[in-house]
């Protein structure tokens, strides 16, 4: 009974089917059931402490976020993504240094997923704050993704701040001739002029 | 549902529902199988793999798409471009969900609507145009509703249709249709001109007509498909309405 409630549970895990669930089961109790009891201990208190911030709606154990925390950030700048996965993305590779406002989604509204699900309440109220001067767009391109950017995109201009969006385009490796359409079509109408190199 | 495997059939994704790790249960509105819904595999990308169809599994785009197996619910076999429409960007976005939506509220899976197909595809054609959003959702509606059964009657009872005044008022309602409302009278459903019908038989309004033809023929399509779809909001069409003070739809 105990064991099969273990693989039972093990199954709300992503891509766990009833096979893996029974394999990881029997593992832990095999090999590694020190290490199981740590899991369990770590699965507890992350699901009861872990929270939201706050401020940018991130996943947080403290009322506010360690980004939101510092002080040193350029408050000018808010940047709107929508999981703390593309937060985490964005803020390792781009040296970014403004803020950032973490929808937990996207405007999707045939899954009935509108403005206040993905905080745009909050976000009103962060603009008129008055400090954000510029709000870069990261939503995902996706038709989703799309209509979010333009809905929040709406909401800032009547705040008469400057919006910018993340370009997209070609990825790196990747071939003209097998790039969808659509991107490909973005890529060429979005050109950039190549700046003369100096040394 | 069905067995055979069919080919390249064109088709509009309409929405998508994630499934499982990495697939994803798709709705499309196809040119003769109406709409569908098919089990579509590794389409969405999962840490260190990449979807499959990236790029080309998107709504508003026309597609050919091909499927097939036993059951309720066929596999996706394969998604090719059936040439390119431009993005959809702002209240056309919005406003190609709200067909997506009436899509999949109106109609049924496995009924073949092909004149309607037809009428989808020309909307996101005409989409991409600079012509009046809000009158190419009308048109929209009215064919949907056409094909659904309840087409609005323009030849009115006990008068030819080319005796239809412009300027004449008209009465619709639910249970008895449209029928000529006489002066000083009240109309409990929506009272609108000769020329809005005209308007919507003809698929065109002159210029001088907009401010009366575009709300009336807002009012009755919206009054007519409130009857279909029952107490559930559209969604997309309350995103359309917080947007704008004028509301498109
Ligand atoms: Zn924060």
């Amino acid at each position: 009974m105990i064991i099969e409630r273990l693989i039972e549970r093990l199954r709300i895990m992503p891509g766990i089917g009833p096979k893996s669930a029974q394999r990881i089961a029997y593992y832990l109790l095999d090999r590694n059931r020190h290490g199981a009891i740590q899991l369990a201990d770590a699965l507890v208190e992350a699901m009861q402490q872990i929270k939201y911030c706050d401020r940018c709606r991130t996943y947080s154990e403290v009322e506010r976020c360690a980004i939101c925390c510092d002080q040193g950030r350029d408050v000018t700048r808010l940047c709107i993504v929508e999981t703390p996965a593309d937060q985490i993305a964005l803020e390792q590779v781009t040296g970014f240094r403004g803020y950032y406002f973490v929808l937990l989604g996207r405007l999707s509204p045939l899954d009935g997923v509108g403005p206040e699900a993905i905080g745009l309440d909050r976000l009103q109220q962060r603009l008129q704050e008055g400090e954000v001067e510029e709000v870069i767009i990261a939503t995902n391109p996706t038709a989703e993704g799309e209509a979010t950017a333009h809905y929040i995109s709406e909401m800032v201009h009547q705040h008469a701040l400057k919006v910018t969006r993340i370009a997209h385009g070609i990825p790196m490796g990747g071939e003209l001739e097998f790039i969808d359409p659509t991107t490909l079509n973005h890529a060429f109408n979005r050109r950039v002029t190549v700046e003369r190199f100096n040394r | 549902m069905t067995q055979e495997r069919i080919s390249l059939e064109p088709a509009f994704l309409l929405h998508q529902l994630p499934y499982r790790e990495s697939s994803a249960l798709i709705d499309f509105f196809t040119h003769h199988h109406g709409r569908i819904r098919v089990l579509a595999k590794g389409v969405r990308s999962v840490a260190g793999r990449k979807a499959r169809y990236g790029g080309v599994l998107q709504p508003f785009q026309p597609l050919l798409l091909s499927w097939g197996g036993r059951g309720e619910l066929p596999l996706l076999y394969g998604v090719e471009v059936a040439g390119f429409l431009a993005p959809l960007v702002g209240n056309h976005l919005i406003s190609g969900f709200y067909l997506n939506e009436l899509l999949l509220r109106m109609t049924h899976r496995h009924e073949p609507h092909s004149d309607l197909f037809g009428s989808y595809h020309a909307t996101m054609v005409a989409l991409r145009q600079p012509r009046a959003l809000a009158w190419l959702l009308r048109l929209f509606e009215r064919d949907l509703l056409a094909e659904c059964g309840y087409a609005i009657d323009f030849n009115l009872p006990g008068e030819r249709s080319a005796a239809l005044q412009a300027d004449a008022l008209f009465c619709c309602r639910q249970q008895q249709g449209i029928v000529p409302l006489a002066a000083e009278s009240h109309c409990d459903g929506v009272a609108l001109q000769g020329k809005t019908l005209m308007a919507l038989a003809s698929g065109r309004y002159e210029a001088a007509d907009a401010a009366t033809v575009l709300p009336q023929a807002k009012q009755l399509l919206r009054y007519l498909l409130s009857f279909y779809l029952g107490d559930k909001p559209l969604q997309s069409r309350a995103l359309l309405q917080q947007q704008r003070p004028r509301s498109l739809t």
